[in-house]
């Protein structure tokens, strides 16, 4: 599957250097004015930017004008700025500085005492980063699915102690997928993104804000397979350096066992992608995948 | 019966891979990938994981493990019978 084209080339070092001297020196608000003109050049300036804002906006937002979806990219781009100012002012401040709401919490430390795997579904919304560092409190080994550079102190990774989560690489042979199902056979967790497939990651199809879109198997066939819970996770920000956490558990029941195998994976999908549309709708400013999602 | 003949009358079979014998999966060649017979992919890797851990008490718990275990079906066979000498 063809992801983004690298988003590094947006903002060079520079930038993000001065992002954190503001942010350590004059604190978070300050970073959040320095973004005002910041989005405005790349979303006035950059046409490459606007364009691959444009799959999702046009999908979520249709009907717009040209000039209503060149301020609605707007937004957007400055809601992806707000996150990653308090992403990095939790990295740079420590995690107590960003407040996290989490309703479902007690979902979670339920499933944590059970001996079983389960497959936390992550996505591109909100500082769907900062959601994972939730996984620290869980007691139990958690294994990430995710390029060993992209791992950074800001996705609060110190909530796992000492040891930390073990990074697994979906460069490394096969996508690091035996060490995921082998991790899961054991009742560890394994935390996936759901809405985008490393390399040549097998993908099925199915409606997501009104056309065919291509999501990863992985995570279906890896709870399905190892006779692990799901558990999807969606993120918000709701204010400065503050977040809310939904989680909606899949137990794996023998309903679901007993299906044939594809077709509970499609289901499966199917719910998730279900759960993805509903959260946009409430948080439409949120979804980060910045490509042509529907025709990767 | 042999290891290796088990090995792909297994696969075959659990990974329900149709129009294909265990004499047409040649004990060096890759297993998985665009360059396999087989044609199995990172999802079938699961199901081996998983397999292996039932049929024969055997854990590929990380990327060395996998590297050494899923080149092709010497490279299995071979991981299976150390495993099996250690326990």
């Amino acid at each position: 599957m063809n992801g983004p084209k690298k988003t590094s080339r947006y903002g060079h070092r520079a930038g993000h250097r001065i992002f954190r001297w503001v942010i350590r020196h004059l604190g978070v608000g300050p970073a959040y004015a320095v973004l005002v003109p910041v989005i405005g050049y790349y979303v006035f300036c950059r046409p490459s930017v606007v364009r691959a804002a444009a799959p999702y906006l046009r999908r979520r937002f249709p009907g717009r004008s040209r000039w209503g979806r060149l301020w609605l990219t707007y937004r957007h781009c400055h809601q992806f700025g707000l996150c990653l100012v308090d992403q990095a002012a939790s990295g740079i401040l420590g995690p107590e500085s960003l407040r996290i709401e989490f309703p479902d919490a007690e979902v979670l430390r339920r499933l944590s005492g059970e001996n079983r795997g389960l497959v936390f579904i992550t996505s591109h919304v909100g500082i769907w980063q900062q959601a994972i560092s939730v996984l620290g409190f869980m007691r139990r080994p958690v294994f990430l699915h995710l390029r060993r550079d992209a791992a950074s102190e800001s996705m609060g990774l110190a909530a796992f102690g000492e040891q930390g989560p073990r990074i697994v690489s979906p460069d490394d042979f096969l996508g690091g997928i035996p060490e995921l199902s082998s991790a899961l056979t054991h009742g560890n967790i394994v935390a996936v993104m759901g809405d985008r497939g490393f390399g040549s990651a097998t993908c099925a199809r199915v409606g997501f804000l009104g056309e065919d879109a291509p999501f990863p198997l992985l995570p279906y066939h890896l709870a399905l397979t190892t006779n692990s819970d799901i558990a999807v996770f969606l993120t918000s920000r709701i204010g400065r350096m503050r977040i809310r956490l939904r989680v909606d558990v899949i137990r794996m029941t023998p309903d679901w066992r007993d299906l044939d195998k594809e077709e509970a994976r499609t289901r499966l999908l199917c719910r998730y992608a279900g759960l993805l549309e509903d959260h946009l709708r409430e948080h439409p400013l949120m979804w980060f995948n910045f490509f042509d999602f529907w025709a990767a | 019966m042999e290891l290796k003949r088990q090995l792909k009358e297994m696969i075959i079979a659990e990974l329900k891979l149709t129009d294909v014998t265990p004499d047409d999966i040649s004990d060096d060649g890759p297993l998985f990938g665009v360059d396999s017979a087989l044609g199995l992919d990172s999802l079938d890797a699961v199901e081996l994981v998983v397999l292996l851990q039932k049929k024969f008490g055997v854990e590929v718990r990380d990327r060395n493990a996998a590297t050494a275990a899923f080149a092709s079906i010497n490279s299995l066979a071979e991981f299976l019978s150390k495993k099996n000498t250690q326990a």
